[in-house]
């Protein structure tokens, strides 16, 4: 057995042991982007070893971070439906993932308990995101403003 | 063929209609919570008739709408995770529904791959608007917030203005971009005044494009 393969068969979710045995395992260096947002994309990436940022970004290159991955988890199946890639995604350290075709998760996901793996794991990304709403709306300032300033009644005006 | 039968026929997406089937058909009057935010819960609704609009609330009670849905939709599948509801739905008008537990809905997947790869379309449409959000309000101040949406809601017109399809009034506007009421109405002053948009009737027409930072 070889140095990947132990990997993928350390991985503790049988889901996603099954997701990854599919793929072909690639090396990143750290710094290397994985994914890139806007771009199209038709892969989903194991992550075997090292860890990974998800971020999203404008066109002034603000960033927000919207998660970081290790071992065990993948990135890229936003792309599922056939829409460009969401997020990017970025290598934190050096990192190996197995690399798996869409057609080939499209494949696999026709096994009930792999495909309630993933709509599971799609539920909790879009919880994360909707806590994350919760704590940016009440960032509510007006650009004319300038600095907002609390009113008598305590909120930002 | 019964009237809900007939409502469940005319679905128009298969893999919907056979996770309907599985329900039992529920009334519910206008302004109804359908499902409450923070609840436990384990059922779907499909919509067959009517309209509802999902919302949350943050800790000081203000609600933030994340979208309304209509026949041939569905919500709480959020809670197939077996965690409590994650948002609150609300009956916008009288509206037939058919509740399909999370048994008879995992019976679904297990039975039809199709039914699974459906709902993971779904679901990666929902992460990508949740997603969205996320980068609108990190990203984007309010006045870009509400640029972005009635751009987004606007249909042009032969005459070259373009026409915000649904009626909405300022605090609509507000529980979209998660803002107050009050900034939402400085935003439109200094929109209309700036003659990027005209308000009639609840009506909204941008005569040209806003730009995209203020």
């Amino acid at each position: 057995m070889n140095d990947a393969n132990s990997l993928i068969a350390a991985l503790t979710d049988p889901a996603v042991r099954r997701i990854a045995q599919c793929g072909r395992v690639n090396s990143f260096a750290k710094n290397a982007m994985l994914i890139q947002e806007e771009a199209w994309g038709d892969t989903v990436l194991v992550i075997l070893s090292g860890r990974v940022k998800v971020y999203v970004s404008d066109a002034e290159g603000r960033e927000r971070v919207l998660a970081v991955y290790g071992p065990g988890e993948y990135v890229g199946e936003m792309s599922l439906n056939g829409q460009p890639r969401s997020a990017s995604v970025v290598a934190l350290e050096s990192t190996q993932c197995s690399v798996v075709p869409h057609a080939a998760m499209r494949e696999v996901i026709r096994n009930p308990d792999i495909a309630l793996s993933l709509i599971t794991r799609l539920i909790q990304r879009t919880r994360r995101a909707a806590d994350s709403m919760k704590n940016l709306r009440r960032m509510d300032i007006h650009p004319l403003l300038g600095l907002a300033k609390p009113q008598s009644s305590g909120e930002l005006s | 063929m019964s009237d809900t039968d007939s409502l469940i026929a005319a679905i128009s997406d298969p893999m919907v209609r056979e996770i309907a089937q599985r329900g039992r058909i529920r009334s519910f009057a206008k302004n109804t919570v359908v499902i409450n935010e923070g609840d436990q819960g384990d059922s779907i609704f499909v919509i067959l008739s009517g309209r509802v609009k999902v919302y949350v609330s943050d800790t000081e009670g203000r609600e933030m709408v994340l979208d309304l849905y209509g026949p041939g939709e569905y919500v709480g599948e959020m809670s197939l995770d077996g965690q409590p509801r994650s948002a609150s739905v609300i009956t916008l008008e009288p509206t037939q529904c058919s509740v399909v537990t999370r048994d008879s809905l995992r019976e679904a997947i297990s039975n039809n791959p199709d039914v699974a790869l459906s709902l993971i379309t779904r679901l990666i449409d929902r992460a990508r608007i949740a997603t969205d959000s996320v980068k609108n309000l990190a990203l984007m101040d309010v006045y870009g917030r509400v640029a972005h949406l009635l751009l987004g809601l606007a249909k042009a017109q032969p005459d070259g203005s373009m026409v915000v399809q649904e009626r909405m009034t300022q605090q609509d506007i507000a529980e979209r971009v998660g803002a107050s009421r009050d900034m939402i109405s400085r935003i439109f002053k200094d929109l209309t005044v700036g003659g990027y948009v005209s308000v009639t009737d609840r009506v909204i027409t941008l005569h040209r494009k806003p730009p995209q930072r203020w």
